[in-house]
């Protein structure tokens, strides 16, 4: 599946305001404010995904959920180890520094924080095409990310070939905190996503 | 004295040498599997990092599934002047990342891939010298050209000597 320049943009625009929703979504959560850069959303080859994110060995949390409903596929929203650790202390509304390893509690946090930001970018979608998608509850993994990336890959590669990834970054009290989202949907469900956009 | 190299073996490829010094590697393997394939007398080595069990018809990238990689992965070695009678294999892999809830996609292919890989050897008539597969951490899968010495490293972990088939 190839996509076009306009199709793209309309792709990129749901990124847009996916993060906007996010970032908004996000200040109320941590009670802070929240500001974002513009997005980066990019169509990748899922094989590709791995080479997503500088440093291989680099630890991350992961989010992943099934999506169904509207759109059938998964989606994985992913932080770096030091950022889960902040939002976690943020969470858990604890001093900065108090989350030293991510354990169950911490991981079941960040799983909920997940779940939201990501619920954030399907609202947007619904916004855009009408078309309503449920997340199952969040499957939360701590590993290299190397290892999350190359599973988001063997995820979506049994049922789609490419991903659609939108990098945010959040500015949190004056610091930057990165978040990465994988839309991983089927073929069909992203025709079905352009079609009502009308650039399908 | 040449020095050798690391090779990158990524996702869906097959990468095979003859030069001693060179060590093939798949980084970070989660529910994938390095299939490592030597040949003893030739000291040739082939490693094939397989993502998904089944090709079902799907032919463009061979590499990519259980049941066309392993077949691959002899052609290769036969091309680069190995033999399959002469050869002697280990797998590493296969890990479940994420622990899944029933609504979940992707379930248990780390499982699948470690079942469609061994039936693959078998069908091939590959004999597994040794296994690491399963769990729910990350591994590197590393073959050495020269030795045939097999090395597995979990994330988090120290590298260990899974297999030696030189």
């Amino acid at each position: 599946m190839q996509f076009n320049e306009i199709q793209l943009d309309a792709l990129r625009e749901i990124g847009n305001i996916g993060a906007g929703n996010a970032a908004t979504a996000l200040s109320e959560l941590i009670q802070t404010k929240v500001d974002i850069t513009v997005p980066e959303v990019r169509v990748i080859e899922t094989t590709k995904i791995p080479d997503m994110v500088g440093g291989p060995e680099r630890e991350v949390v992961a989010c992943l959920f099934g999506l169904s409903g509207g759109l059938e596929g998964a989606a994985m929203y992913v932080f770096p180890l030091e950022e889960a650790k902040y939002l976690s202390d943020r969470m858990l509304q604890q001093p900065e520094g108090t989350t030293t390893e991510m354990g169950e509690m911490e991981q079941s946090v960040i799983g909920e924080v997940g779940n939201i930001l990501t619920g954030s970018y399907m609202t947007a979608m619904q916004g855009f095409t009408g078309i309503a998608s449920n997340l199952s509850p969040p499957a939360v993994t701590v590993s290299q990310a190397m290892v999350i990336f190359s599973e988001a890959s063997v995820i979506a590669s049994t049922f789609a070939d490419w991903t659609i990834w939108v990098e945010t970054d959040f500015i949190v009290e004056e610091g930057h905190l990165k978040a990465y989202l994988f839309l991983l949907a089927s073929p069909e469900a992203m025709e079905q996503v352009l079609t009502s956009l009308g650039v399908g | 004295m040449t020095m050798g190299s690391t090779v990158a073996v990524g996702m869906s490829e097959v990468k095979v040498s003859a030069r001693a010094g060179d060590t093939l590697v798949a980084l970070g393997l989660g529910s994938c599997i390095g299939v490592c394939l030597y040949d003893r007398r030739a000291k040739v080595a082939a490693m094939v990092h397989v993502m998904l069990p089944e090709s079902n018809g799907r032919g463009q990238s061979p590499g990519k599934f259980a049941d066309t990689g392993v077949p691959l992965l002899v052609e290769t070695i036969e091309k680069a002047g190995g033999s399959k009678k002469d050869c002697l294999c280990a797998i590493g892999g296969g890990a479940e990342v994420f622990s899944f809830s029933s609504s979940t996609p992707g379930l248990a292919i780390g499982k699948r891939n470690g079942e469609a890989v061994k039936a693959a050897l078998k069908t091939a008539g590959l004999r597994i010298m040794a296994e690491d597969l399963g769990g729910n951490v990350g591994r590197t899968v590393s073959l050495d050209v020269a030795t045939g010495v097999v090395k597995v490293r979990p994330v988090g972990g120290q590298e260990r000597e899974l297999a030696k088939l030189g």
